[in-house]
């Protein structure tokens, strides 16, 4: 035995599928502590880092795991801060989702200056993210993870236009059928954008999901994807 | 899953919440083909079911691999696998484990969205072992645990298991970049799913990536997006 099985973690910030209109709006900064080198009393600078991340208010916020009562914990969903605060571990996963390159700025500078030692991931476009860290401080950046793409038997892929929405959940969770399906309805009109890009976002146990770039995404898209389809 | 086919009132609200479209109408109601399920909990979770017809079952092992590698929410304290994947670049301030001299690369097999067998994925590892190349599998990835020195899952019955995704990690000395991407990329052509391709590096000029290490990658054959992850470096012992 190896220890427990306590989250799926994996790079589900990454391979977020689109252009960059709507990319530009679209951050998640990641924060946790490394288990058994930094991990010891982590659970309340993780909660202060939530509060920072509310105080902005953000596009979604949410944690790997769940809440106490076994939900997903994340504000997509309905679960409130702190419903998720409680739910906060040593080893705990959180994120914020925000959409504007100046917020995540001022989220950086505060995390700067609380120096809870606690890393934090930015995914974003490179190029905005950089702009965003401060020359004074090296050695930022430290390290990146980047996309090399998607490969292999590409032709079950759906189209770009689905896997821009649905990339947004990196676990898998928000279904290609579903955003397909809710997209050929908002463009007859029979649901709005933003009820089906809310719908998207509870489907993304962790929280990392855009719900406003979904919006416009489905605004962008849906009228194409009823002529492709009829 | 299961849909409780005494409850179901086949309105097929579920279907589309399913990402490996696996609910399918029979009979006037709804049920899940147990093949193609990757047991994610989607469905269960979705709130489509009107009448609570969709269960969640105990899974015993294998088929509670589906779980563990499909669904975030899945505490397990039985297989000793700690996750789908490990912490990767996401502490190396932290962990240093990726310094100028390794890169990392991981190969998420079945994403984005389209699953996977897990005999798929020992295909990958089994593969990479054969190529001789000095590549170093993560210890605590869970695909590296359950393989053994050919890259064969220790146990040949989990080859049938479908899962939303899994990820292959690998630490990889810089001067093997290309020939391990040139065997990715042969690796790519046997396969049966999609997987989305990974890349860590420490190797950057200023806020720039290294020019050298940018034509490494573009001469073995791949782009990278303008999108990613970057650890800013706040993370301290």
């Amino acid at each position: 035995m190896r220890g427990l099985w306590e989250a799926v973690n994996v790079t589900h910030t990454l391979h977020r599928e689109g252009e960059s209109d709507t990319l530009k709006g679209d951050f998640v900064v990641l924060a946790m502590a490394h288990k058994g080198i930094n991990s010891e009393g982590a659970r309340e600078k993780l909660r202060k880092i939530a509060d920072i991340f509310y105080s902005y208010n953000p596009a979604n916020l949410g944690i790997m795991g769940p809440t106490l009562d076994g939900d997903p914990a994340c504000l997509a969903r309905g679960v409130s801060l702190d419903e998720i605060k409680e739910a906060i571990h040593d080893g705990t996963i959180l994120h914020g989702v925000f959409t504007d390159r100046n917020i995540v700025k001022n989220v950086l500078d505060d995390l700067k200056k609380e120096n809870l030692g606690i890393s934090i991931v930015v995914s974003g476009i490179f190029e905005e993210v950089f702009s965003i860290l401060n020359d004074s401080d090296p050695p930022f950046p430290h390290t990146l993870n980047l996309s090399l793409g998607v490969h292999g038997k590409t032709q079950y892929l759906p189209e770009k236009e689905i896997l821009e929405i649905s990339t947004m959940c990196g676990h898998g969770l928000v279904s290609h059928h579903l955003v397909k399906d809710r997209m050929k309805k908002v463009a007859k009109g029979k649901l709005s954008a933003e009820k089906a890009a809310r719908d998207f976002a509870s489907q993304c146990v962790c929280g990392i999901f855009n719900p406003e770039r979904a919006k416009i995404l489905l605004e962008k898209y849906a009228d194409k994807m009823i002529d492709d389809s009829e | 899953m299961k849909i409780d086919p005494t409850v179901c009132t086949g309105c097929k609200r579920c279907i589309p919440y399913c990402p490996v479209g696996a609910i399918l109408k029979t009979d006037g109601f709804c049920e899940i083909d147990r093949d193609i399920c990757v047991e994610c909990g989607v469905c269960y979770r979705s709130g489509a079911c009107a009448v609570d017809a969709i269960k969640m079952e105990k899974l015993e092992y294998p088929r509670i691999l589906r779980s563990l590698f499909s669904d975030p929410l899945t505490v397990h304290k039985l297989t000793g696998i700690p996750g789908r994947g490990t912490a990767e670049m996401k502490t190396n301030d932290v962990t240093n484990r990726y310094t100028p001299e390794y890169v990392g690369i991981a190969m998420e097999i079945g994403r984005p969205g389209i699953s996977t067998s897990l005999g798929e994925v020992e295909k990958v590892t089994r593969r990479l072992i054969m190529s001789g190349l000095p590549i170093e599998f993560e210890p605590d990835n869970p695909i590296t645990i359950l393989i053994d020195e050919k890259g064969e899952f220790k146990d040949k019955d989990i080859r049938k298991e479908r899962v939303l995704s899994a990820i292959v990690e690998m630490r990889i000395p810089y001067d093997f970049i290309k020939p391990v991407l040139e065997t990715i990329r042969e690796i790519s052509e046997e396969l049966d799913t999609v997987f989305s391709l990974d890349f860590i590096t420490r190797n950057l000029e200023g806020k720039k990536l290294s020019g050298d290490l940018l034509a490494l990658i573009n001469e073995a054959g791949f782009e990278l997006k303008i999108n990613g992850k970057t650890c800013v470096g706040y993370g301290r012992r």
